[in-house]
């Protein structure tokens, strides 16, 4: 599903040049759970942004699909990740001024899908996370795990065959981080593969495999026995 | 999708009440101001327009060749229009038109009205609806009558005026044989009455061609070339008079209103320039209240950048957004629109009072003002959601959704860009407006030559000028009254009068316009004008009244005499002596220059009577007057003016726009500040922490307020820089029009530029002293 050859970033500023990723070279397949592992700095958050479509490698070649995505412009990433790629984030990054159902719906919205269908497919999705009874609320009256949940939701809603999470888990309590890495191995089970970046070790074991990332390269991957699983 | 837009817009215009009451109170009062301007513009532009067949309606306008000086004129002599229609082709209708104040009185109603005096075809050229009568045969009999349906109202109330005899001049009766339609307030052509041409042939000779004192109004066959037709008349009137070179020429009537300025052209004209201005005066301030909008929206950018991230994580294009926040500004200005119209319906009649005009706003039932309205939300939604709009969709969400964003969000030097252009026009407009006022001032204040105050004077007829002399003897019997006269018209009007002339020593072939004035003895006595030399006219001398002449010394500069008392002098063929010289008085507005005048007596063609008033107790002496001029002159009604506010009248123009800019520029200030509030506001808000860490570091309360003032006192600085010199050019362009015009002194431009400054500060400062005060600790706890 997922390949890059010698993928690098490199970011400019006026003086200096900062080599974010370096020859990375990445293969994953479809139905996969990867984790990816590293210390702050090394790149963890660059390439999820390259894998997500957000941002473009200065070099190499990244396979999405059957496509190589590299050189595309806005319009075609953002054509191709609406319909294929969810994003969870450490700060969920709801949008404030839109209710729990509305923010779930907005990936839908700006599929073209009608309302009738929209809202059956919300409604359903804020059913199986619990979340039905604040369908009307707003993020600021949710919780940390609750507002999680809403943002997983969202990730889900237009079914994606990628779901990119980074540090999902970060601004929870063990307990609801837990309950978030159970609704990602639930996905992964259903079929949808995931990328995650973390920082826990114990939330990596949730992964089929590891990377680890150290000064834009990858240094080794481990399969992990997915004791959670 | 739409309806999540609005959610978001709604929600957002509801969560940030302030920022909002600021947003559409500025674009609010903005459009406002926009809408009453271009009404009036719309007003000026729609003058005539109501006449069917408009494009095919001509004035006849001569070429003067009578004197060295070619000039064009608005009127031509009577036979003209008869002979145009019977041989030019083209012309399928034609009128003579005279528009004389005459004397009407039905029982014991007697008032001065506009009579119109026109030929049959007035009808068939411009659409002045009859309500009652037939137009083909209302004005048949000479002595018929067409009545407005104003003056029915003012003269028969109740009554059926049809068949009812008004009498004209205390002499001729005439009979009503048709009811008009009110008179559209914007039609150059404006009257009471309409009475036949062909009535005048009773008190002159309407087929003489010497005389140029009507207007000829023609309409064209559709279709026809308008240069065809100047080609067959251009040389008319010399076909029926010899020795004459005056060429015609059709001008327009739509024309008439913003581009004619010709010697005896309508009163009341408009002027193309003044479209423009009000026209730009608009944009400037739809702009001033746009720039709010962008600066406001950007400011707070980053409140919404990780909105905008999300968004395009999940799929928006960045058109798509692009489109949201047009649709939000649009938004903001459709609920600004509903304000605006309330608040022109509130102030609709201060700016009629201001402006002179009946506008009114209808909004239903009239398609343009419609269209005008959606037209003018469109427009400033979308050039104040420009800028914000494609500020915010090239937000990257790697970059927000991380949430390393800008302190001050994006877009901060543009918003500085925008704070200077919006100080610029504002500075330019307390400028302006201060020049207006202060050339205003010049030109009230300024010594005519003569002296205007305590005159009142009455209109005189013809008709009844004989009653002059009487008239003046009563008066003069008034301790109060220190001197009376009479002229054909006003010292401060004297029009050119072509003729010729002649005088002792005049180089062969030179020749000159010359302005002249008919008056009575005691003229310069009762206006106070001094000699430079000789006397003035007097009964003592008893060739005074039919051959003495008084120029001016302008006059006598430019014809080049020297020692002119006494060397002879003809005018209009009547041979005569130069007795005196007056100094130079303005004689016309101030945009003019001191033209040669040349004064003689005449007993006749006096259309005024001055009397000179010592008491202040004026009201004493006019009720006199009135008393004597109905026993003197029972059937004519008495009417007088004051002198100084007629002469003050002449510059209505410039009053008004001296009041219309102060207004305007009160008002975009006031947009401006709104919006450097806001933004101070915000900065203040952002800047909270830094605040914050400056006082634990030790920054005094003056170091923290200099610090938020100084980022607003810079843009202000440089906007000055660009709008003094500008609006320097500008306005002595402006002036340069007054032949008579006041210095730009420094003093407006240390004016408006320490205004800007005060201003600014003011508008600032509470934010200032807000973050100044603030308790450091909150500020840093609160990060």
């Amino acid at each position: 599903m997922i390949k890059t050859v010698n993928m690098k970033k490199l970011y400019t500023t006026e003086e200096v040049e900062t080599t974010a990723l370096n020859n990375v070279n990445l293969e994953v397949d479809e139905g996969e759970f990867v984790a990816v592992m590293g210390p702050s700095g090394c790149g963890k958050s660059t390439l999820l942004n390259i894998l997500g479509m957000l941002d473009n490698p200065t070099d190499g070649e990244y396979h999405f699909l059957d496509y190589e995505v590299s050189q595309y412009r806005e319009r075609q990433r953002s054509n191709l990740r609406k319909r294929n790629i969810g994003f969870v984030f450490q700060s969920f990054n709801l949008i404030d001024e839109l209710t729990v159902a509305e923010n779930i719906e907005l990936p839908l919205l700006y599929l073209g899908v009608s309302s009738g269908e929209r809202k059956e497919r919300v409604t359903e999705l804020m059913d199986q996370m619990q979340i039905i009874a604040r369908e009307k609320h707003f993020p600021q009256q949710l919780s940390g795990g609750q507002q999680q949940r809403v943002a997983v939701a969202r990730a889900v809603v237009a079914r994606p065959k990628l779901i990119l999470a980074d540090e999902p888990t970060g601004n929870l309590d063990s307990r609801h981080g837990e309950e978030v890495m159970k609704m990602l191995t639930e996905l992964n089970e259903a079929g949808t593969t995931i990328i995650m970046v973390t920082h826990s070790p114990d939330y990596a074991d949730y992964a089929q495999r590891v990377v680890h990332l150290f000064d834009g390269h990858v240094v080794t991957e481990n399969i992990t026995r997915s004791t959670h699983a | 999708m739409l309806k999540n837009y609005l959610k978001v817009a709604i929600r957002n215009i509801l969560k940030h009440k302030g920022y909002s009451f600021i947003n559409i109170t500025g674009l609010a009062v903005g459009m406002a101001c926009c809408l009453l301007l271009l009404l009036w513009v719309q007003d000026e532009l729609s003058f005539d327009r109501f006449h069917d067949d408009i494009n095919n309606v001509y004035r006849v306008i001569c070429e003067d060749h009578s004197a060295d000086v070619v000039k064009d004129i608005a009127v031509t002599p009577a036979p003209l229009a008869p002979v145009l229609k019977d041989e030019i082709p083209e012309i399928i209708y034609a009128t003579r038109v005279a528009m004389p104040t005459m004397a009407m009185s039905y029982r014991e109603k007697i008032f001065n009205e506009t009579v119109l005096m026109a030929d049959p075809d007035l009808f068939q050229i411009f659409s002045f609806n009859m309500i009652e009568g037939d137009p083909a045969t209302a004005l048949e009999n000479p002595l018929s009558l067409i009545v407005t349906q104003t003056m029915v109202d003012k003269y028969f109330g109740r009554e059926d005026p049809i068949g009812k005899t008004i009498t004209i001049g205390n002499k001729t009766d005439f009979t009503v044989t048709g009811i008009l339609e009110e008179v559209p307030y914007n039609s150059s052509i404006r009257f009471d009455f309409v009475a036949p041409f062909k009535y005048l042939s009773e008190s002159e000779d309407i087929d003489y061609w010497g005389a140029y004192r009507y207007s000829t109004f023609v309409r064209l066959q559709d279709g026809s070339s308008v240069k065809d037709v100047n080609r067959k008349i251009s040389g008319i009137i010399g076909n029926h008079r010899a020795d004459n070179n005056d060429r015609l020429y059709l001008q327009p009537y739509k024309n008439i209103h913003l581009y004619s300025n010709l010697a005896y052209d309508f009163r009341n004209r408009g002027s193309i320039k003044y479209v423009w201005i009000f026209s730009f005066l608009a944009l400037l301030i739809i702009i001033i209240a746009s720039i709010n909008f962008m600066n406001l929206a950007t400011a707070r950018s980053s409140k919404r950048a990780r909105e905008i991230g999300m968004r395009k994580v999940v799929g928006a294009f960045r058109s798509d957004i692009i489109r949201q926040f047009y649709g939000e500004s649009i938004l903001l200005s459709f609920i600004a629109l509903f304000f605006a119209i309330i608040l022109v319906e509130i102030s609709i009649p201060v700016f009629n009072e201001l402006t002179g005009k009946h506008l009114i706003l209808k909004f239903f039932g009239d398609v343009h003002i419609i269209l005008g309205l959606i037209g003018l939300t469109l427009f400033t939604g979308i050039v104040s959601g420009s800028y914000p709009a494609l500020l915010l969709a090239s937000f990257k969400p790697v970059a927000v959704l991380k949430g390393g964003f800008g302190r001050e969000g994006k877009g901060s030097s543009f918003r500085k860009i925008l704070v200077i252009t919006q100080f610029s026009l504002s500075i330019f407009l307390i400028v302006g407006s201060l020049v207006v006022g202060r050339q205003l001032d010049y030109m009230k204040n300024k010594n005519l030559g003569f002296d205007k105050e305590h005159v009142i004077y009455m209109p005189l007829k013809y008709s009844y000028v004989r009653k002059y002399n009487i008239l003046k003897n009563r008066f003069l019997q008034n301790p109060n009254v220190t001197n009376v006269t009479a002229s054909f018209q006003l010292p401060s009007n004297i029009g050119s009068s072509p003729g010729g002339m002649d005088w002792e020593g005049r180089p062969s072939g030179f020749d000159l316009r010359i302005n002249a004035g008919l008056v009575d003895f005691d003229y310069f006595e009762t206006f106070g004008m001094k000699m430079a030399d000789g006397r003035s006219f007097s009964r003592e001398y008893a060739t005074d009244s039919t051959a003495a002449y008084i120029l001016n010394e302008e006059a006598v500069r430019q014809m080049g005499i020297s020692s002119p008392v006494g060397k002879w002098f003809s005018f209009w063929d009547t041979p005569g002596t130069i007795v005196g010289v007056v100094k130079d008085f303005h004689s016309t507005s101030l945009q003019n220059e001191i033209n040669p005048i040349v004064l003689k007596i005449d007993p006749y063609w006096l259309n005024y009577m001055y009397a000179k008033i010592k008491s202040d107790n004026i009201s004493a002496v006019v009720d006199s007057f009135k008393k004597i001029w109905n026993e003197i002159l029972p059937g004519y009604p008495f009417e007088y003016r004051f002198l100084d506010e007629t002469i003050d009248r002449q510059y209505r123009t410039e009053e008004r726009l001296k009041s219309i800019f102060g207004y305007f520029t009160f008002l975009a200030i006031f947009i401006s500040c709104l919006g450097l509030f806001g933004l101070a506001s915000y900065m203040a808000e952002q800047r909270t922490k830094e605040i914050g860490i400056r006082k634990v570091l030790g920054a005094s309360i003056p170091n923290i307020i200099t610090l938020i003032s100084r980022e607003f006192v810079l843009p202000v600085f440089v906007a000055n820089a660009i709008a003094l010199p500008a609006a320097y050019l500008y306005m002595n362009h402006w002036l340069n029009d007054y032949a008579y015009r006041t210095n730009l002194g420094w003093s407006i431009f240390i004016f408006a530029g320490s205004l800007s400054f005060i201003i600014t500060l003011l508008t600032v400062s509470y934010q200032a002293f807000k973050a100044a005060f603030t308790n450091p600790v909150k500020a840093i706890k609160y990060e």
